[in-house]
């Protein structure tokens, strides 16, 4: 038994005698435990651990003492990289994100109407369809730089009147906050005069809009009002003139109004006006005034007037319609440099100064040659992007520091990846860009890109506008997916389409691709909105635009913001990253054969290949994401039918894995573009146009004996030298066999007495007639002037009084 | 007393015995069980050899402490071949983590820290298997190598009684009893050991203490004659 109260002990003595008595009975209870020898069962384990002891640092510091100094060292250098890169971190957010709004996702457009000579401006919430007008008499607002407010300058004519309103705009509700008359100006209809043009600028800081105007006249220089409105009321708080001070000039153009950092926390206004010669209507000798305004006081800070030109070349006039950096330091623009390259040119917004250029040379050899581009800036504002598509050359700039980084060649830009060819140009593209390169050669700079390159929020991938031809032929031919990482094309959404303008959402989620579409009577917007991650078609739109309207211009508000503030909005909720994007199989179509008779048949094929490599898709590809359509068809369509065609789609069936293919009738003599769209069952659908060019069908005259004839080209020389006269004969011979249509058969239409020739090249069009000089042989002179491919159109009119035109080949021009 | 505690003193005498195993039991008064050769400036020696990969010196470690690890562990756990398995996981984080452990420290409440808390885990291991229950009866001993001499001071079912009362404790005051009156830490050791404050463990204490003196009253029948102190 077991009895641990003893006899009551004394007060001290209780607790010790009780923690004795327990220590003996938990002892003598452990007698029961096991003995054993457990060195045995760990030595193994031990001598396993021990192979790999000490870890190999702790050999350097053998004493624990030793090692406690060196975890300190080492902890303290971990502190002291940590607090160094979160100060670095914080600097940055100062510098650039610690004053970037954030904006809605929303699209704006502005139309301009012929009859009423005003410009509307009209919202469309990224997601939607639904488009919310919002204005009229106005143009693109200027974006706070908290994203929250909008500012119109307003503009409508009454009684003879010009009034020009400053209106105030949520930008998340597009309710109107607040609007303050800003200017009433007299209007003569007969001469337009005193006051042509009421031109003003604005400016927004946190707390004020500054409005900076004056009135425009050839005869007569006005000084430059600035004024200043409370943002929240819009109620009028300052106002100070500017007289910029060049005798026998005026203020001509644009001015810029920009809020720019400061020393410390504070901030100045600066004004950039550009200046005419007083009494001359074309300003051809711009000269820019720089005035530097301290805030909130309005006192003149450093004026420089005229703005000094670098001595480099290029040179650069009407500062003030310039980007600002993201720093707010600069001004810049991209300019054309010669030979043929581009140039960014910077203006030093503290002092004032126009600093030397920095030459981009993006492989051009030639003077004033003309080389389309498009830009963007980096989310972070510190690097520029130009590129060049038709040359596939892109310039990094880093802008804080004015450096240019590299030129890198865009794999597959230029070139073009499967599938990707734009079709070739109808009859009347021809005619008209034939007559138009005779005409103005500036008239025929297609590449004409209102908005820029987009770069995703994560920063991995940039959305180029595509183009094909050069120079001033270049043409705007669907989208680049570019990979940022690698600078490879990964991608090519709508090839074959003419976009020219693009915006992202602000999630970078979907991307709208805007092309204009004129009926001669107005111009619309088409709209596509594309699913980044998937590239499958989210939706397409029509703008709509009433007849005599003009769909003029297109942006996200988030590219407003990187207008204004040289740097992207913060998306709300903070930058949300594009999902990865793993490129989609290319749809690669081919016709075969390119070229044939009315009434052949013709196999139309497209393969899904992963676009790096180009091979067929396999099954369970890593890399490229194919997913079986629901079906594939092709159609043929004369190219000037463009959407309208009514062509009874033809299937196409799956032959392998990634394969489809399917025939037809060619049918009536003509040029056909082939298009191949595959369908998705979730309703998304991709089509590409083979990149072998259209299907070309040359009609078949049904001769006597009922064999089929062609009509066949030829030349003496073979290729025409160019300016120097050749001989073009055409000769119906045997479809099948080739063989000249026999002495004594006819065609059943008859034979033409003569054959108008007409021939066609991007230089220009000419005209020839070829008299008959044989049976079925018809002949005569053409001169090529340029030493270019010439398509040979062919003309005649049948026995039925039938006209018949189809192309009949080409011509190919050589040079002396 | 502890610490120093290398030499057999009070009522329980000098107890060598062979078991069957042939193992040399060395019982010390102060339950600590350590070998009568490890001094304690001897032990920060050893412990620095293995630090530096010394087998030899674990060998010397580990036969110093196993006794005293599996009398712990089998309070702890109550079960013989848990007490095994506690005793030779302990000695395998001992010698897992003894490069990271500071020589200016006590290795002994380190040591026995390690020990109660893969106890600790053994028991929540056995809590979620519920096939294996506490074995406190005698009936858990069979073929026990039993000291005939403290046997004759305290019979089985009694020392079965004292396990009894030490597992209905519960934890924490489990490990704090064992950890201080069986592996004679001083109560500051202990809280190192645990991981708690000094004021912690002597609470702990009391209530163990005033738990034990009921538990072993409430057993006790009366007239008892069996008594382990007086």
């Amino acid at each position: 038994m077991l009895h641990l109260r003893s006899p009551r002990p004394t007060q001290a003595a209780a607790p010790a005698q009780e923690d004795q008595r327990l220590r003996a009975a938990l002892h003598s209870a452990s007698l029961d435990a096991p003995r054993a020898d457990l060195w045995p069962r760990l030595q193994p384990a031990a001598r396993q651990q021990a192979a790999t002891r000490p870890r190999w640092w702790w050999r350097f510091v053998p004493t624990w003492q030793a090692r406690r100094v060196a975890l300190a060292f080492v902890s303290l250098v971990l502190i002291a990289a940590i607090a160094a890169s979160a100060w670095e971190f914080f600097r940055m957010r100062a510098a650039t994100l610690a004053t970037t709004g954030t904006v809605p996702d929303t699209l704006l457009l502005t139309t301009y109407d012929q009859h009423a000579q005003s410009s509307s401006v009209a919202a469309m919430h990224a997601g939607t369809q639904q488009i919310t007008p919002i204005l009229d008499g106005t143009n693109m607002p200027v974006i706070s730089p908290d994203g929250k407010l909008l500012v119109f300058t307003e503009t409508t004519k009454d009684n003879g009147r010009w009034h020009t309103t400053l209106v105030a705009y949520n930008s998340a509700t597009l309710a109107p906050l607040w609007r303050v008359p800003v200017d009433d100006s007299p209007y003569n209809a007969s001469t337009n005069s005193p006051y042509l043009a009421f031109m003003s600028t604005v400016a927004i800081s946190s707390n004020r809009v500054y409005l900076a105007g004056y009135h425009y006249q050839v005869d007569k220089a006005e000084p430059i009002v600035i004024t200043a409105y409370d943002r929240a009321s819009g109620q009028k708080r300052e106002t100070w003139q500017v007289d910029v001070g060049l005798p026998g000039r005026m203020p001509s153009g644009n001015v810029g109004l920009y809020v720019t950092p400061s020393s410390g926390s504070n901030q100045s206004l600066v004004l950039i006006a550009t200046t005419g010669v007083l009494g001359q209507q074309n300003n051809m000798q711009p000269q820019d005034a720089y005035f530097r305004f301290h805030l909130p006081d309005g006192k003149l800070e450093a004026r420089v007037a005229p703005v000094a030109q670098s001595s480099t070349q290029p040179p650069f006039y009407y500062i003030g319609q310039s980007q600002p950096t993201a720093d707010g330091q600069s001004l810049y623009r991209v300019n054309y440099a010669n030979p043929g390259n581009l140039a960014v040119v910077f203006f030093d917004l503290p002092t004032g100064t126009i600093q030397p250029p920095l030459l981009a040379p993006l492989g051009g050899a030639t003077a004033n040659d003309y080389v389309p581009y498009e830009q963007a800036v980096s989310n972070d504002g510190r690097t520029l992007y130009m590129f060049a598509p038709t040359r596939g050359q892109l310039a990094i700039v880093d802008l804080p520091n004015r450096r240019l980084v590299q030129v890198v060649q865009i794999a597959n830009a230029a070139q073009g990846t499967p599938g990707a060819s734009r079709p070739a140009p109808s009859l009347l593209e021809r005619v008209w860009h034939g007559l138009r390169g005779l005409v103005v050669r500036e008239a025929a700079a297609k590449f004409d890109f209102q908005g820029a390159m987009q770069v995703s929020p994560d920063g991995h991938w940039l959305y180029a506008i595509s183009a094909t031809g050069a120079s001033y032929e270049a043409t705007a031919n669907g989208v680049l997916v570019i990979d940022m990482t690698t600078w490879r094309v990964v991608d090519r959404w709508l090839p074959g389409q003419e976009p020219n303008a693009l915006a992202l959402s602000n999630d970078g989620k979907h991307l709208y691709v805007n092309s204009w579409q004129s009926d001669g009577n107005s111009q619309t917007a088409r709209l596509r909105a594309i699913d980044t991650s998937s590239s499958a078609s989210v939706f397409e739109t029509t703008l709509p635009a009433a007849a005599g309207s003009y769909v003029t211009s297109f942006s996200s508000l988030a590219d407003l913001y990187r207008d204004r503030y040289g740097r992207s909005p913060r998306t709300p909720g903070g930058q949300t990253a594009a999902q990865p994007f793993i490129p989609p199989a290319a749809i690669v179509p081919s016709v075969n054969p390119t070229a044939v008779t009315a009434g052949d048949r013709v196999t139309i094929e497209a393969r899904f290949v992963d676009p790096q490599s180009g091979n067929v898709v396999t099954p369970g590809q890593q890399g490229v994401r194919y997913d079986a359509p629901t079906s594939v068809t092709a159609t043929l369509c004369p190219p000037e039918q463009g959407n309208g065609c009514q062509s009874t789609p033809i299937t196409l069936t799956q032959a392998t894995y990634g394969v489809y293919r399917g025939d037809t009738t060619a049918p009536d003599a003509g040029v056909f573009t082939v298009q191949v769209t595959a369908h998705w069952a979730d309703g998304s659908y991709r089509s590409a146009v083979p990149p072998s060019g259209p299907l070309t069908v040359q009609p078949a005259f049904k001769g006597m004996d009922n064999h089929r004839y062609i009509l066949k080209l030829s030349a003496d020389p073979a290729q025409p030298v160019v300016n120097q006269e050749a001989t073009l004969r055409a000769t119906f011979v045997d479809a099948d066999t080739g063989a000249p249509l026999p002495e004594n058969v006819s065609l059943v239409d008859g034979l033409p007495a003569e054959l108008e020739a007409d021939l066609f090249a991007p230089a220009g069009v000419s005209g020839r007639t070829l008299k008959s000089v044989g049976h079925g042989v018809y002949q005569g002179p053409v001169k090529l002037f340029s030493a270019q491919t010439w398509t040979v159109r062919i003309s005649f009119t049948d026995a039925n009084g039938k006209l018949i035109t189809f192309a009949s080949g080409t011509l190919q021009g050589v040079a002396k | 007393m502890r610490g120093e505690g290398l030499g057999v003193r009070g009522s329980s005498g000098t107890a060598n015995q062979t078991c069957s195993s042939g193992i040399v039991w060395i019982a010390t008064e102060d339950g600590g069980g350590r070998d009568a050769a490890v001094q304690a400036d001897e032990e920060q020696a050893l412990v620095l050899a293995c630090q530096h990969g010394d087998l030899s010196a674990y060998e010397r470690l580990v036969r110093a402490y196993q006794d005293a690890a599996l009398r712990s562990a089998f309070l702890l756990t109550g079960n013989r071949q848990a007490a095994e398995d506690v005793a030779q996981n302990a000695f395998l984080q001992v010698f897992r983590h003894l490069a990271r452990f500071d020589t200016e420290r006590a290795f002994r409440p380190w040591f026995f820290g390690i020990l109660a808390n893969e106890a600790r885990q053994h028991l929540r291991r056995q809590r979620r298997q519920p096939t294996v229950a506490w074995s406190l009866s005698s009936d858990a001993l069979d073929g026990a190598c039993v000291d005939p001499l403290l046997d004759g001071l305290i019979r089985n079912d009694e020392r079965a009684q004292v396990r009894a009362a030490l597992a209905a404790l519960g934890e924490p005051f489990r490990t704090t009893a064992v950890l201080y009156y069986v592996n004679n830490l001083a109560v500051d050791e202990v809280a190192t050991a645990l991981g708690c404050r000094v004021g912690t463990v002597k609470s702990r204490l009391h209530t163990a203490r005033k738990r034990l003196r009921a538990a072993l009253a409430t057993q006790a029948a009366p007239g008892a004659s069996n008594q382990i102190a007086g």
